[in-house]
């Protein structure tokens, strides 16, 4: 049998605008149409952010809800996985970065391991006081972690957080790779974080994905090594260079092409939920 | 939660030529970065811009 290979779309983000690119998805109604078309395209697992009204990055669990809410009501046959941000604005507090989880109860949400100068220009803040009490929510709640990895730090502190009790195994993580500050994207880089993820965190599943130049390495990378993938504009507004993405959409099919031509498949919602161990 | 592409703009010190590089070629293009592609002459810091779709104030470099 092939090997599945999940395909995560990230389809908006907190920081690209329609200046950036006109096609990014910014409200309800237009970010739960774009999840439909990805999900048709092969991605099992939509990673969502919600914007205010002026299309600033927002933890508006309002937001959130109405998405989910127009997903159910219009597509009722679409079973993609809801991975929820919990780093939609770096202005959030504690309470407004987990109240969509314990209201929505989505079946997975990002996790921050670590802090760090966010582009150059910000604090990018996860103390380790709201990553204990994440972790243990999100165990409380059936929110499966993802685990965002922005340099190999992050990976020793998820296993720090497994050790105590904070996050449970199997781990899974997104290691976010050619991020202003973080591990620059590279196969080496790639190899050296889950060679990483490996000797610390064992049985542990893994994606990626690169910004900007690194976009294809990665994703090619990813597919050779065996670990799963995330496209989409939240990480990447050009299709190529120079070239605007046309649509999340687009990306998902060039990563499904990829998988295919590799010799594996891209995981349904269902294979997903097993390799994920989403078994609530 | 990321966002890519940041750029760093630069004016040439020696032909006045404006020109951009993405952060992420750092690691890739190591001295080589920040450097006029028409004279290579080290460019002069000037800003940090977020990719603007159609701005033709600085013409990127990625080679």
């Amino acid at each position: 049998m092939a090997r599945k290979t999940i395909i995560t779309v990230a389809t908006t983000g907190a920081w690209p605008k329609k200046e950036n690119n006109p096609n990014v998805p910014m409200t309800p109604a237009e970010i739960c149409e774009d999840v439909y078309e990805c999900w048709k395209a092969g991605a099992a697992i939509a990673h969502l952010h919600m914007r205010d009204d002026d299309g600033n990055g927002t933890m508006d669990k309002e937001k959130f809800a109405q998405t989910v809410g127009l997903l159910r009501s219009r597509h009722p046959d679409c079973d993609i996985i809801l991975n929820m941000t919990t780093s939609g604005d770096l202005y959030a507090t504690d309470e407004t970065r987990q109240a969509h989880l314990r209201e929505l109860r989505p079946e997975m949400g990002s996790y921050d391991c670590g802090s760090m100068n966010w582009m150059h220009s910000a604090l990018f803040l996860n103390p380790p006081q709201f990553l204990e009490e994440l972790g243990r929510n999100m165990q409380e709640w059936g929110v499966k972690p993802e685990i965002e990895a922005f340099d190999p730090g992050m990976i020793a502190n998820a296993a720090y957080y497994l050790k105590k009790g904070v996050l449970k195994a199997p781990l899974h993580f997104q290691f976010c790779m050619g991020c202003a500050n973080g591990i620059p994207g590279s196969m080496k880089n790639l190899i050296f974080m889950k060679e990483t993820m490996e000797s610390m965190c064992p049985s542990s599943t893994w994606s990626c994905f690169g910004v900007g130049h690194s976009a294809m390495e990665i994703l090619y990378g990813a597919v050779a090594l065996g670990g799963h993938v995330r496209v989409g504009m939240e990480d990447n507004v050009l299709y190529s260079k120079g070239i605007l993405a046309g649509s999340n959409r687009q990306f998902v099919e060039r990563a499904a092409r990829v998988i295919r031509e590799y010799g594996s498949e891209a995981a349904t919602p269902a294979e997903a939920r097993e390799i994920l161990s989403l078994n609530r | 939660m990321s966002w890519g592409l940041c750029y760093l703009c630069y004016t040439c010190a020696g032909c006045r030529k404006k020109f951009k590089y993405a952060i992420d070629m750092i690691a890739e293009l190591g001295d080589d970065f920040g450097k006029c592609p028409v004279c290579g002459m080290p460019g002069i810091p000037e800003s940090e811009i977020a990719i603007i779709s159609g701005d033709p104030t600085y013409e990127e470099v990625d080679t």
